[in-house]
């Protein structure tokens, strides 16, 4: 009696194998891909047809194979790529496994057409399901011509499991998109059902992204650069307001590899920190460059993931260097008006200014020149776990501005508009400016400050304040008991649910003490639903809402100048810490064109 | 309706008044001013439904009648005009309002006098007479510290309070309180505590004469007599908060110092303290009071030293400036005495010898610093 263990049969192996090579069209078009690009190709051309699920062609114009090679290529583990085991250590190509065309063989029908440069004649070779049905010689270009016909034809379960047309295009899509992102020096033709979706002349990095994101987004990014020894990264990301609702306009490609990582992603991600409104994703496309020597990618046959032999030095490198491109980037949004022939006025938000040389100082933003302050950018203030603060410089006052303009009350032109807005000329158009957001702003650093700084002035009630509180906000209040003495709050439990207000922050203003408490515990809560963020960044964001000035407060203008003043004063003056604009500008030009004095 | 009278008659009844004219109304006819005539008397009125004053004036009158007319625009004439004779005539069934001069003519639209809200009819039950002097006195040292805060409505007017030692009034707004008693009033007749809004009280202040004042109250509004001009207002009905609980009895730290130079000095220093917590620090040691501030944000900072009488052990305490300079600018003593007790309980401050027939007292909450 036989055993019932057996060595599975080769093709039936390789059908199982290729499961998780090839999950559906898009795996295939990139191992393909890597393939052409492996060959060392110049241009790359790929079909599609009924989204890669009748036909997926990709054409090269690379090396070639030779007629033995040809056949052999279809062989489970079988590659030129890697020989000796000290190549796994040090894979300089994208594919090295051998798997790909054996496991696409495995499941489709594929005619592979190759030449090399020094032959005159090329192969053919017919594979299906497996066997190698045809191999003759034939005329073809040089390079390497793939052919993908039915897909999973003999894998009916897993063909069942493909999504609907337009996810597999997609996906597809996806893949040649990332490819051509990352190899801006080949050019690219991709054609769906006959459509031709993109099509790419080989060009610089810069160049290439323009391509694919469009000239108008193009201006919207912002270029990173840094290198290190052992780590070099470059790319673009995108200004605040160009955040996405979804993670899908993130690309971070590893010497050459697009590849998904969630800490890194996570580094840029927390490096815009408070710039985001709440569930939206920073825009970016990042290649790092590490010595292949200190990363794995062989983790997973679809080569997505990638093990870094250092990744917290790896995450704090790409949280300083996005965080400080960003600091040293003009963010003030600026409205552009509508386009004339569309006539409405539906003013855009934007964020204005050039993309300058991303390790050039914020030198150039007009709203500086203004409010002279000293902002002195410090080298790895990036990496205060506690957000962007930055120990403040004393600055100089606003120096008025010379009377070019007939002023308000004091020599500045500076009005509140509707009791909400303050309105200032600067020296290149007008800068609108949202009160209760700026106050905001002031005090959440105010408030991160003081939690470092003991007891802060608080000032002293002459009617204590009792406040009755829910069970559970009782117990929130004792939870954060230290944090809202070091905020300057003065809190006596009383009893079971009771609180005494005794003190304030001496920037309160008078005579809403106990909403101000409630409104704080209120927004503390809401906050905990969302993410998980630190009690006191918490608390101190609820507090600058709660107790800031609201809209529909009137202020003076030693008020507004006050406000404005200090504003300038934060390290992030132009987003407030829930991630909307504090300031907005309009351009004289913007003005003029509107007033149609071009 | 048809008077005639001397322009600036006209304007000098009008200035009492027109400071209760609301600048926007939800009621546009609050924005005007009720004129009657009947005979040769003409009354003049204006409200904002919580305060409202009149006034009379002797004209030469032809015809009787009511009517409204736009305040800011017939105050502006009236004011541009010269001493000249105002022919005033309103045709009642258009509501225009016309005035001539001997070489002008100015047209308003008014509102028919019937529309003006009305007053309701006071009958004072308690009374107290003053000297106009005093009233005044009584609402400059009290009035700057009420509360703007609507949340907590008995704060934003001044108690006034029958004692033994006389009328009392007090002001607070949580942070500082002042508690001033006046002895000697020519009749003072109050049965119950009333809270007068701030702003019926700075209406009194600028139209109290040095002559004598009345005051009526009843259950619900309070009504100053002066003169021709009556100003009526609403109390405030709530309870004030009891202030009397948290004025200590046993700061035993005493310093005094001669009030002008220690104002002067902290309006010096103030200058350079954080635009918005405004705090100085008062370090008191010896004979010497040292005044300080800083502006973190801008780098500044200031040092003054002022003499004073202190025999007590060290200590200091921060203020927040704007407070300490209301306080010491509403006095009017030479001397002022600080009793201090602990860095975080409040700090009283009296003028170190009290006027005949007054008390004042003012207190302060400080701001804990920073150590």
């Amino acid at each position: 009696m036989t055993g019932k263990i057996h060595i599975l049969r080769s093709d039936l192996a390789n059908k199982i194998a290729a499961g998780e090579v090839v999950q559906r069209p898009a795996s295939a078009i990139k191992e393909l891909i890597e393939n052409s690009l492996d060959a060392g190709a110049a241009s790359v051309f790929v079909r599609i047809e009924d989204a890669g699920k009748t036909v997926i062609q990709v054409v090269d114009d690379g090396e070639g194979m030779s007629e033995e090679d040809a056949t052999m290529a279809f062989r489970r583990h079988a590659t030129s790529k890697i020989s000796v085991p000290e190549d796994l250590e040090n894979i300089q190509t994208l594919g090295f496994r051998g798997e790909a065309l054996a496991s696409i063989g495995a499941v489709s029908q594929v005619e592979l057409k190759t030449r090399t440069a020094h032959e005159d004649v090329g192969t053919l070779v017919r594979v299906e399901g497996d066997e190698i049905k045809e191999a003759t010689r034939i005329a073809c270009d040089r390079g390497t011509s793939v052919t993908v016909r039915n897909l999973f034809y003999n894998t009916p379960a897993r063909r069942n499991f493909l999504k609907s047309q337009q996810t597999e295009r997609k996906q597809a899509t996806d893949v040649v998109t990332r490819m051509a992102l990352a190899y801006p020096n080949v050019s690219w033709k991709y054609e769906s059902d006959g459509e031709i979706m993109l099509n790419l002349a080989r060009t610089s990095f810069e160049g290439r992204v323009q391509d694919i994101v469009g000239k108008k987004a193009f201006d919207q990014l912002v270029p990173v650069r840094e290198t290190t020894e052992y780590v070099s990264i470059d790319g673009f990301i995108g200004r605040p307001d160009f955040a996405r609702r979804n993670r899908t306009d993130q690309f971070l490609f590893l010497n050459g590899r697009f590849i998904v990582n969630r800490a890194i992603n996570h580094a840029v991600f927390q490096a815009y920190e408070h710039l985001l409104i709440k569930g939206s994703f920073p825009f970016f496309i990042l290649r790092l460059r590490v010595d292949p020597r200190q990363i794995d990618v062989n983790v997973h046959p679809s080569k997505l993931e990638v093990k870094f032999e250092n990744e917290s030095n790896l995450y704090r490198f790409v949280l300083s260097v996005i965080r400080r491109t960003l600091a040293t980037h003009d963010l003030v949004p600026s409205v552009e008006m509508a386009d004339a022939e569309s006539g409405a006025m539906n003013a855009r938000l934007r964020f204005g200014g050039q993309a300058p040389d991303p390790m050039a100082i914020p030198g150039q933003i007009d709203l500086d020149q203004l409010f002279r302050r000293a902002r002195p950018l410090q080298e790895g203030v990036a990496v205060n776990s506690f957000g962007p603060i930055v120990r403040r410089e004393p600055a100089e006052r606003i120096v008025p501005q010379e009377a070019e303009h007939s002023a308000a009350q004091d020599g500045r032109a500076i009005w509140q508009v509707h009791n909400k807005y303050i309105l200032s000329q600067i020296k290149t158009g007008i800068m609108i400016v949202d009160q209760h957001v700026a106050h905001e702003r002031i005090l959440y650093e105010r408030a991160i400050a003081s939690f470092e700084n003991n007891l802060p002035a608080s000032q002293q009630l002459l009617f204590p304040q009792t406040v009755e509180l829910t069970p559970g906000d009782s117990a929130l209040v004792r939870d954060l008991l230290p944090h809202l003495e070091t905020l300057g709050f003065v809190l006596k439990p009383f009893g079971r649910n009771t609180v005494v207000i005794e003190g304030i922050p001496a920037d309160v203003r008078v005579g809403s003490e106990r909403k101000i408490l409630q409104d704080l515990l209120d927004e503390y809560r809401n906050n905990e639903h969302h993410a998980t963020v630190d009690a006191r960044d918490n608390l101190a964001k609820s507090f600058a809402c709660k107790a800031a000035i609201k809209a529909g407060d009137r202020l003076s203008v030693q008020e507004m100048i006050g406000l404005i003043d200090q504003l300038f004063l934060t390290t992030m003056p132009y987003v407030c810490p829930h991630g909307r604009p504090v300031v907005v500008k309009i351009s004289l030009e913007e003005l003029d064109k509107r007033f149609g004095r071009t | 309706m048809k008077f005639t009278v001397a322009s600036t008659e006209i304007q000098r009844v009008l200035s009492k008044i027109i400071g209760v004219v609301p600048a926007k109304s939800t009621l546009p006819i609050l924005e005007n001013i009720l004129f009657e005539l009947k005979k040769n008397t003409l009354r003049l009125m204006a409200t904002d439904l919580e305060v409202s004053m009149a006034a009379t004036v002797e004209v030469k009158g032809t015809e009787d009648g009511s009517i409204t007319i736009p305040a800011k625009r017939l105050m502006e004439t009236i004011r541009a005009l010269s001493d000249v004779n105002i022919v005033f005539t309103a045709d009642l069934a258009s509501n225009k309002v016309k005035m001539m001069t001997e070489n002008g003519e100015y047209t308003l639209l008014g509102e028919s006098g019937e529309e003006f809200p009305t007053i309701p009819q006071f009958k004072g039950e308690d009374r107290i007479v003053l000297d106009g002097s005093i009233l005044r006195k009584i609402i400059g040292r009290t009035n700057f510290s009420v509360s703007t805060d609507e949340l907590r409505p008995a704060m934003t007017g001044v108690l006034f309070q029958a004692q033994p030692q006389g009328l009392r009034a007090v002001a607070t707004d949580g942070h500082r309180l002042v508690r001033f008693t006046v002895k000697g009033i020519k009749q003072s007749q109050l049965r119950k505590d009333i809270i007068i809004p701030a702003k019926a009280l700075n209406l009194a202040l600028r139209t109290a004469e040095e002559a004598e004042s009345t005051i009526l109250v009843d259950a619900t509004h309070v009504q100053f007599l002066f003169g021709t001009t009556t100003l009526t207002s609403r109390l405030i009905e709530e309870h004030y908060p009891n202030y009397e609980s948290v004025i200590p009895l046993d700061n035993t730290k005493i310093v005094s110092v001669n009030r002008e130079t220690l104002l002067a000095s902290v309006r010096r220093v103030a200058l350079y303290s954080s635009t918005t917590t405004h705090q100085i620090r008062f370090s008191i040691k010896g004979n010497e009071m040292r005044i300080a501030a800083e502006d973190l944000d801008f780098g500044g900072e200031a040092r003054e030293n002022v003499a004073c009488k202190y025999n007590g052990e060290e200590i200091e305490i921060g203020f927040n400036s704007l407070y300490v300079i209301d306080m010491l600018s509403h006095m009017d003593a030479d001397e002022v005495s600080f009793k201090l007790s602990t860095p975080v309980r409040a700090a009283i401050m009296t003028p170190a010898a009290q006027k005949e027939n007054e008390d004042l007292l003012m207190l302060v909450m400080p701001v804990r610093l920073n150590v």
